[in-house]
C-alpha cells in the first residue's frame, strides 16, 4: 500500500508541515539533522502521534484528518514499526516478541516465512537481552512484518548497531526492501542510510520539506548547506564486473569490489585529489577533466568535475588558491579503488 | 569490601551504629522478656489461633482490594496529567501519614451507621460496616492503600512507555497493552507493593479499632489482641507481640528491598 | 572527627537526662485517674490549684488496666485513682495503701433517637441490636460482665472498647444502639444521648480506691486528702457519683 501524509503538528514550541508521498514498493528516505521532526511524522503516520492539520492516507484509507474529524487509533492502523532502539518486548522471548502482533489480530498469519526470511530460527527460545545488535534488528522487522502491515515505517533502523555491523546490516536491509512490496517510509539522519536503502529522499530541516526527489539527484545536487554538508559524498548506479564499473550514463570506475551486476558506487568528495599535472601513484583512477563548479562550503570546496561519470572532490581552500582553482579549468583528478564503497543494488 | 571503594565518614558509621542500635533494642529486650516455656500455649489458646486467623484474613483481603483499586489509581496518576493531579496524590497518600485513628474517624464519618454512605447501608440494606469483619476489611484497606499506590506510580514513571506505544502499532488495544504490556514490566515493583500494603494491613491498630471496632473472632485481630492481652497479662502481650513481629521480619526480608520502587 | 563522634553517641542520653519528668517535685504531681473521673477530677483539680496556688497537676485520664500496666512499666505517676479494686491491686507493689472514695453504678446509654427502642436491661438480649461495652479487663467491662451475670442474661456486644468514654463516644454517634457506662457519664454527655436507668436491685455498684505511690512527694497526699474531704466529696457526688 502507499502512504500519502501531510503532517501539520507541533512539539513544544517547534511546528511541522510536511508533506510525504510513498508508493507501494518505494523506499522512502525521511532524513534531517537531530530535532528536525523527522520522528514525529513517523509517528504521527503510525497515529501515535496526532495532527492538528493535514491528511494522513495508507493506501486509499484516510486514517486521520482533522477537518473532518477522522482519527482511526494506532492499534487498528495497519502500519508496521520498526523503533531505534527496537523495543523488543524484554520479558518475552523472541518467539513471543514475533507473534504477538498476529495474537492481536487473532490471525494465523505466516509467521514461519519471516523466520525464515530473516534468519531468526535459532534465535526463537533467546530474550532480547541475549541479541546482538544486529539479531534484535532482524527480530524488530519480523515482530513488525508479521502483522502484515499495509506499510512498513522504520525509525533509525541502524543507529543502534556499531559501524562494522551496520555496513553489512545496511546491505541486508536494502535487500530486502528491495523485494518488499509494500511503501517503506524510513527515518534517518546517516546520509549513507539514505543513499544505499532509499528510492527517494524527503529532507526535513526544521519540521519543514527543504528537497525532495530521486535519491541520486538529492544526493548530487544538495540544495541546502545541512545536505550539502551531511552527504559529502557521490552517488553513481552501474553495472559492476570483475571490479570495474559500468557507470550509468558513461563512464567508468576502477574498483576493489569483488561484486557483479548492479550496484550502486559511493565517493567521498574527500578521496579524490586534484593536481595539476598527471599524478603518479596508486590510484587506480586518474583522469583529466573540466571544474564545472565551485562552491565553498564551511571549511571546504566542493569542485564539481565534468564526468562522465560526473564527480565532485573536496578540497581545502587552501589548495584552491595554491591549485588556481577555477570553473572552466582543467584539471587532473585522481581516486583510490578502494575508496569506492559498493553495494549490489 | 576492598580497599578501593570509597571508605564511608567515621561520624556516618557511627551514626548509622547508633540507629541500628535504636531499632534493635526494642526487638531484644521482647525476645529477652518472651516466656518461651510458655509460648506455645499461649499461641495456641483460642482467642491468639482466632486473633491471627482474623489478622491472615483481613489482611489477604485487604491486600486484594488494595491492589483491585490501587493499582487503576496509580496508573492515572502516572500516566494522565490532569488539572489537580498533585492534589489528587496527596489525597491518595494521606492514610500514610494520617495518624491511624484520625482515619478510624474519617472512616466512620463516611461508612458507620450514620455515615455520609453507611446510613443508606443501614437504612436500605440494614449492613452495619462498623463492629463487622467486612469493617476490618476497609480499615486496613485503607491505610494499606496508598504503599501499594506509591510503589506501583513509582514503577509506572520508571519504565518505558515507549513499549506500550510498539505494541499499539502492533495492534494492540489498551487493554492488552495493560496486561500483557505494562503490568509484565513492572511486576517486581507490583508484587512488591502487595506485599507490602499486605504487611501493613496486617499491623494495623488505629483505624480497625476505631471503626471497626475490638471483638475476638471478628473484629479482633492480632494487633487488637495485643492491646487487649496487655491490660492482663503481659506475658500473653509479649507472645503475640512475636507473632507479628515474626511475621513481618519475614515479609520485609524477603522483598529484599524491591519496594523501594528500583527496576527489577 | 572523634569528638564528634563521641557528641552524636552521647547527645540522646543527655536529652533524655534533661527532659526527667522530675520537675520542682513539690510542685507538680501526676495523676493517674480512671476514665470515668474525666470530668469530677477536671474539676477537682482545678479547685485543688487554686486553693495551693504554685502547684500544678497533670491528670492522665485511661482505663484503669491501662493505667496500672504503666505504672508497672515505671511511669512517673503520684496518684493512682482506679474505677475497681482489682484494677489498683494490679499495681499495689508500687502503692500505698488505698482508701474507697466513691462508687459508681451503671446505666444503659442509648442515641438520642434510640433506634433500636430499648426501654428495660433484659431488651439488650435482643441478638439484633448492637451493643458495645469496655473491655473484660478494664472496671467498667468487668461491671458489665457482672451486670449481666447477676440478671442473667445473654448479652453479645459487638464490640469491647478500651475504655468508658470510647463507649460513650459510639453511642453519641449512634454508631451503636446501646452501650453500658457509668452513671457518672451521663452528666457528661449532657443531650446527647438518653439513657435508660438500671433499677439499684438489679444494678451492680463499684468502688473506687485512690492511692498515692510509693515514692510520691508530699503534695500526692495532699491531694488525695483533698479528694476525701467534704468539698472534693460534694464535686464527686455532684458529679453523680455516692460516697463509699
Amino acid at each position: 500500500m502507499s502512504v500519502t501524509a501531510r503532517i501539520i503538528t507541533s512539539i513544544g514550541d517547534r511546528t511541522i508541515d510536511a508533506q510525504l508521498i510513498c508508493e507501494p514498493g518505494e523506499t522512502v528516505a525521511l532524513l534531517g539533522p537531530n530535532g528536525a521532526g523527522k520522528s514525529t511524522v513517523l509517528r504521527a503516520i503510525a497515529g501515535l502521534q496526532p495532527i492538528t492539520g493535514g491528511c494522513i492516507r495508507i493506501g486509499h484509507e484516510t486514517v486521520e484528518e482533522p477537518t473532518s474529524g477522522t482519527f482511526i487509533p494506532a492499534e487498528q492502523r495497519r502500519v508496521g514499526m520498526v523503533f531505534q532502539d527496537y523495543l523488543l518486548f524484554p520479558h518475552m522471548t523472541v518467539r513471543q516478541n514475533i507473534e504477538f502482533g498476529p495474537r492481536n489480530q487473532r490471525k494465523d498469519h505466516d509467521v514461519a516465512s519471516w523466520i525464515e526470511t530473516l534468519d531468526l530460527s535459532d534465535l526463537l527460545d533467546r530474550k532480547p537481552a541475549q541479541l546482538s545488535g544486529g539479531q534484535a534488528q532482524r527480530v524488530a522487522l519480523a515482530r513488525a512484518l508479521a502483522t502484515n502491515p499495509q506499510a512498513l515505517l522504520l525509525d533509525e533502523p541502524l543507529a543502534a548497531l556499531d559501524a562494522a555491523t551496520k555496513q553489512s546490516v545496511r546491505g541486508e536491509l536494502r535487500q530486502f526492501l528491495q523485494r518488499y512490496e509494500h511503501g517503506t517510509v524510513l527515518v534517518t539522519h546517516d546520509p549513507l542510510d539514505a543513499l544505499v536503502l532509499a528510492d527517494r529522499i524527503v529532507v526535513l530541516e526544521n519540521g519543514h520539506v527543504t528537497q525532495k526527489g530521486p535519491t541520486a539527484e538529492v544526493a548530487s545536487q544538495p540544495r541546502t548547506e545541512y545536505l550539502a554538508t551531511l552527504l559529502g559524498v557521490t552517488l553513481i548506479r552501474g553495472t559492476a564486473r570483475e571490479g570495474i564499473i559500468d557507470c550509468q550514463g558513461g563512464g567508468r570506475l576502477v574498483t576493489s569490489t569483488s561484486a557483479a551486476g548492479s550496484v550502486v558506487a559511493i565517493i567521498r568528495p574527500q578521496a579524490i585529489s586534484l593536481h595539476a599535472n598527471r599524478p603518479e601513484g596508486s590510484a587506480r583512477n586518474v583522469w583529466h577533466t573540466t571544474i564545472t563548479g565551485v562552491d565553498a562550503h564551511h571549511d571546504q570546496v566542493r569542485i564539481t568535475l565534468a564526468g562522465p561519470p560526473q564527480l565532485t572532490a573536496a578540497v581545502t581552500p587552501a589548495a584552491v588558491a595554491d591549485l588556481g582553482i577555477a570553473p572552466g579549468q582543467e584539471i587532473w583528478a585522481s581516486l583510490k579503488a578502494t575508496d569506492i564503497a559498493i553495494h549490489q543494488a | 569490601m576492598n580497599k578501593a571503594t570509597t571508605p564511608a565518614p567515621r561520624l556516618l558509621i557511627a551514626l548509622a551504629i547508633l540507629a541500628l542500635t535504636f531499632l534493635l533494642l526494642p526487638l531484644i529486650g521482647l525476645l529477652l522478656e518472651t516466656p518461651w516455656s510458655s509460648l506455645p500455649a499461649l499461641l495456641t489458646s483460642p482467642a491468639a489461633a482466632e486473633a491471627l486467623r482474623l489478622s491472615i484474613v483481613t489482611s489477604l483481603f485487604a491486600a486484594f482490594f488494595a491492589t483491585l483499586l490501587g493499582v487503576p489509581l496509580a496508573w492515572i496518576l502516572a500516566r494522565k496529567d490532569f488539572p489537580g493531579r498533585r492534589f489528587i496524590r496527596g489525597i491518595v497518600l494521606l492514610p500514610l501519614v494520617l495518624p491511624p485513628v484520625v482515619g478510624g474517624v474519617t472512616l466512620l464519618t463516611a461508612f458507620g451507621r450514620r455515615g455520609l454512605i453507611g446510613q443508606y447501608f443501614y437504612d436500605w440494606f440494614g449492613v452495619q460496616l462498623p463492629f463487622s469483619t467486612a469493617g476490618v476489611v476497609m480499615a486496613a484497606t485503607f491505610v494499606a492503600m496508598p504503599f501499594l499506590v506509591i510503589t506501583v506510580e513509582g514503577a509506572l514513571r520508571s519504565i518505558d512507555t515507549r513499549y506500550e506505544q510498539a505494541a499499539r502499532t502492533l495492534g494492540a488495544r489498551p487493554r492488552t497493552v495493560l496486561f500483557r504490556i505494562t503490568l509484565p514490566l513492572i511486576s517486581a515493583s507490583l508484587v512488591a507493593g502487595i506485599v507490602l500494603a499486605w504487611a501493613r494491613a496486617l499491623g494495623e491498630f488505629g483505624a480497625t479499632i476505631t471503626f471497626a471496632g475490638n471483638f475476638p473472632g471478628v473484629t479482633q485481630t492480632l494487633p487488637l489482641a495485643v492491646y487487649s492481652a496487655l491490660e492482663v497479662s503481659r506475658e500473653e502481650a509479649i507472645a503475640l507481640s512475636l507473632v507479628l513481629l515474626a511475621v513481618s521480619l519475614t515479609v520485609l526480608v524477603s522483598l529484599r528491598g524491591r519496594f523501594l520502587g528500583s527496576r527489577s | 572527627m572523634n569528638r564528634a563522634v563521641l557528641t552524636a553517641l552521647v547527645l540522646p542520653f543527655a536529652l533524655a537526662a534533661c527532659t526527667n519528668n522530675n520537675d520542682d517535685a513539690a510542685t507538680t504531681i501526676t495523676v493517674s485517674a480512671a476514665a470515668s473521673l474525666t470530668d469530677a477530677f477536671t474539676e477537682i483539680g482545678a479547685e485543688f490549684i487554686q486553693q495551693n496556688p504554685g502547684t500544678d497537676i497533670r491528670f492522665n485520664f485511661a482505663g484503669s488496666s491501662t493505667l496500672a500496666e504503666q505504672i508497672n512499666s515505671g511511669a512517673p505517676v503520684d496518684v493512682f485513682a482506679a474505677a475497681s479494686t482489682t484494677a489498683m491491686n494490679r499495681a499495689a507493689d508500687l502503692l500505698e495503701e488505698p482508701e474507697l472514695f466513691a462508687v459508681n453504678s451503671l446505666t444503659i446509654a442509648v442515641p438520642r433517637s434510640n433506634p433500636a427502642s430499648i426501654e428495660t436491661l433484659s431488651d439488650l438480649t435482643n441478638p439484633s441490636i448492637t451493643i458495645i461495652v469496655c473491655n473484660a479487663p478494664v472496671p467498667c467491662g468487668e461491671a458489665a460482665h457482672a451486670l449481666f451475670e447477676k440478671n442473667e442474661l445473654r448479652v453479645t456486644p459487638a464490640s469491647l472498647e478500651r475504655d468508658v468514654r470510647a463507649v460513650l463516644t459510639k453511642v453519641v454517634a449512634d454508631e451503636a444502639d446501646a452501650g453500658i457506662i457509668y452513671r457518672t457519664d451521663v452528666g457528661a454527655a449532657g443531650q446527647q444521648i438518653d439513657f435508660i436507668d438500671i433499677p439499684d436491685a438489679d444494678n451492680v455498684r463499684t468502688t473506687y480506691p485512690i492511692a498515692t505511690t510509693t515514692q510520691a512527694p508530699e503534695l500526692a497526699g495532699a491531694f488525695v486528702d483533698y479528694v476525701l474531704s467534704d468539698t472534693g466529696q460534694a464535686v464527686m457526688r455532684k458529679w453523680g457519683f455516692e460516697s463509699p
